[in-house]
């Protein structure tokens, strides 16, 4: 074997072992909700299921119903409402340098800000309303990060999109809400995909403001699922919730890898 | 209609909801950090106390105690994340089959953190997988999580599974910009593997580089979730981050003012490293 080849076989070896360290947890997670307790803890730890069940999806399917429910329609408005407003707000900032230099200071710091500090707001003014453990609730603060994120995203976008055929319709007497609809909008299509998956997930996944916000009717499913902290005999059944909670992460992950780079750095980073 | 009128027009929506939900919040909670907010008072107006709840942040030895292991866990996180990132993004950058691995390495990166640490009690078991392996070399059981000494870095190893992919993309999306021409120029001159590394991958990635290593400062110094889940802060206090501290004083003792003030501390060291961090590697 000559020298390139083996490097070759090298890096081959290499990448399996990271894909194996990288995909493995959740390898696991699949083994621990389909066997028995009994078989979950063996030592040494059996690595192909030797006996299988659907006792813990069966648990899972009638507990993680309603944190379910709560999280599809708490991520989904979250995303609807971001896209929906956040785009003609994008095409203002971008068309019509309104909004200066200050915004995206302000869209990078809200990212970074530290959990307790909108919680403990957040937290009292959703008391005084009596909004405690509502959907809205969730959906208001999760909205701090969601909205300026895609505003943001969406004007990194638009100012990449060159402006002649809007000026040509404008010449030819459109108005502005029909070039935002009938030219902008579908030139724009996948960048809202985009747009719309990240929102999404970063709200199915935020966890700290779901927890201090909701209670025993609103709790999204990282909130079930954190509530199970050092109950040990359901490991299977917790399995199978978290594992209903990666769904989002694995079609983002598969399906719209090559926007993954912008989306994560903000567009900081093209992918 | 005037372009300024539709201007604002589009605007205006979405401007309503940033102040309704993102001004009005953070004014509030600096309003409450300023006052004795405690929930577990008897009243219903609370007091003005001017800096107070700051100042009692400087004595309070749990607080400080936070601040040095939250600055552990970056320093942790940051030393295990950064190489094993940069190693993985050049490795895939030479990789033929890179399109294949992408998706599965993007996948941590977008669980949720909560799933992330719940993987981790399951690995991170006495009798779990982890431990096995190392019985392989002939260690013994280690009980991660539930030993001072080994729980801070559980979670910084649970951190990093889900986070080096994070760098590794960004960086990998460096070194693809970089034009070929540069790196073919250099080996043509006859420069090494090593010094092509050095001299031209490394100097190019440089801004790129400072955005990644920024964002997981950032998303390190406020973490959360992973605490929450895999030691609730414990054993004692041995992995008790700041951001977890404020919320145990906010949502467990009431002291929602208290609470609002360490979290507007984290702010001001989070800005000040910023600025620092933005002067010294000169991006805008």
């Amino acid at each position: 074997m000559n020298k390139s080849s083996l490097i070759e076989v090298v890096k081959i070896i290499v990448v399996a072992i990271i894909l194996l360290i990288t995909l493995f947890p959740i390898y696991w997670m699949i083994v621990t909700s389909l066997e028995p307790w009994e078989l979950v803890l063996v030592w040494p730890p059996a690595f192909l299921p030797r006996q299988l069940t659907l006792e813990y999806w069966e648990w899972a399917g009638s507990r993680f119903l309603l944190p379910l429910r709560n999280s599809l329609i708490i991520a989904g408005s979250t995303t609807a409402i971001s896209v929906a407003l956040g785009f003609p707000a994008a095409y203002s900032f971008s068309r019509f340098r309104i909004g200066g230099t200050t915004l995206p200071f302000w869209v990078l710091s809200l990212r970074f800000l530290p959990g307790i500090v909108p919680c403990v707001a957040f937290y009292i003014l959703f008391r005084m309303l009596g909004l405690l453990d509502t959907h809205l609730a969730v959906i208001i603060a999760h909205l701090l990060i969601t909205l300026p994120f895609s505003i943001w995203m969406f004007k990194v976008f638009l100012d990449a999109v060159p402006r002649d055929l809007e000026e040509a319709a404008l010449v030819d007497g459109c108005t502005y809400s029909q070039v935002l609809t009938r030219i902008v909008l579908p030139i724009a299509l996948p960048s809202i995909a985009v747009v719309a998956l990240f929102s999404f997930t970063w709200s199915w996944n935020e966890f700290m403001m779901a927890l201090i916000l909701t209670k025993s009717q609103a709790y999204t499913l990282p909130v079930m699922i954190a509530g199970f902290r050092g109950a040990g005999m359901i490991w299977g059944g917790v399995s199978a919730g978290a594992l209903l909670s990666l769904i989002p992460a694995i079609i983002l992950a598969v399906f719209f890898q090559r926007y993954l780079v912008a989306g994560l750095t903000m567009g900081a980073v093209k992918g | 209609m005037g372009e300024r009128r539709t201007a604002y027009m589009f605007v205006l929506p979405a401007l309503v909801l940033l102040i309704a939900a993102v001004i009005f919040p953070m004014v509030f909670s600096i309003n409450v950090a300023l006052r004795k907010y405690d929930l577990r008072l008897p009243t219903e107006d609370y007091p003005f106390v001017g800096i107070d709840n700051f100042l009692r942040a400087a004595r309070d030895r749990y607080f400080l105690n936070s601040l040095l292991i939250t600055l552990q866990f970056v320093i942790l996180g940051v030393a295990l994340q950064f190489p094993i990132g940069l190693g993985v993004a050049v490795l895939l950058s030479r990789f033929r089959w890179r399109r294949y691995v992408l998706p599965a390495i993007a996948i941590p990166v977008l669980t949720p953190p909560i799933v992330a640490g719940y993987m981790g009690i399951i690995l991170f078991h006495p009798d779990g997988v982890v431990n096995y392996f190392l019985s392989l070399f002939g260690a013994s059981k280690i009980p991660w999580y539930s030993r001072p000494d080994t729980a801070l870095i559980t979670c910084v190893l649970i951190d990093t599974w889900q986070w080096y992919p994070f760098i590794a993309l960004i960086l990998l999306a460096g070194i693809l910009s970089i034009p070929p021409e540069y790196i073919e120029a250099a080996r043509i001159d006859g420069a090494s593997e090593r010094s092509i590394f050095r001299h031209i991958i490394l100097p190019m990635l440089r801004g790129v580089i400072a955005v990644a290593l920024i964002f997981r400062m950032l998303e390190m110094l406020r973490v959360f979730d992973v605490i929450y889940i895999v030691t609730y802060g414990g054993p004692g206090t041995a992995t008790q981050v700041t951001n977890f501290y404020s919320y145990l004083v906010g949502f467990h003792y009431w002291d929602l003012g208290y609470a609002a003030a360490m979290g507007w501390i984290l702010v001001i060291i989070l800005s000040i490293l910023v600025t620092y961090y933005m002067r010294a590697f000169k991006v805008s």
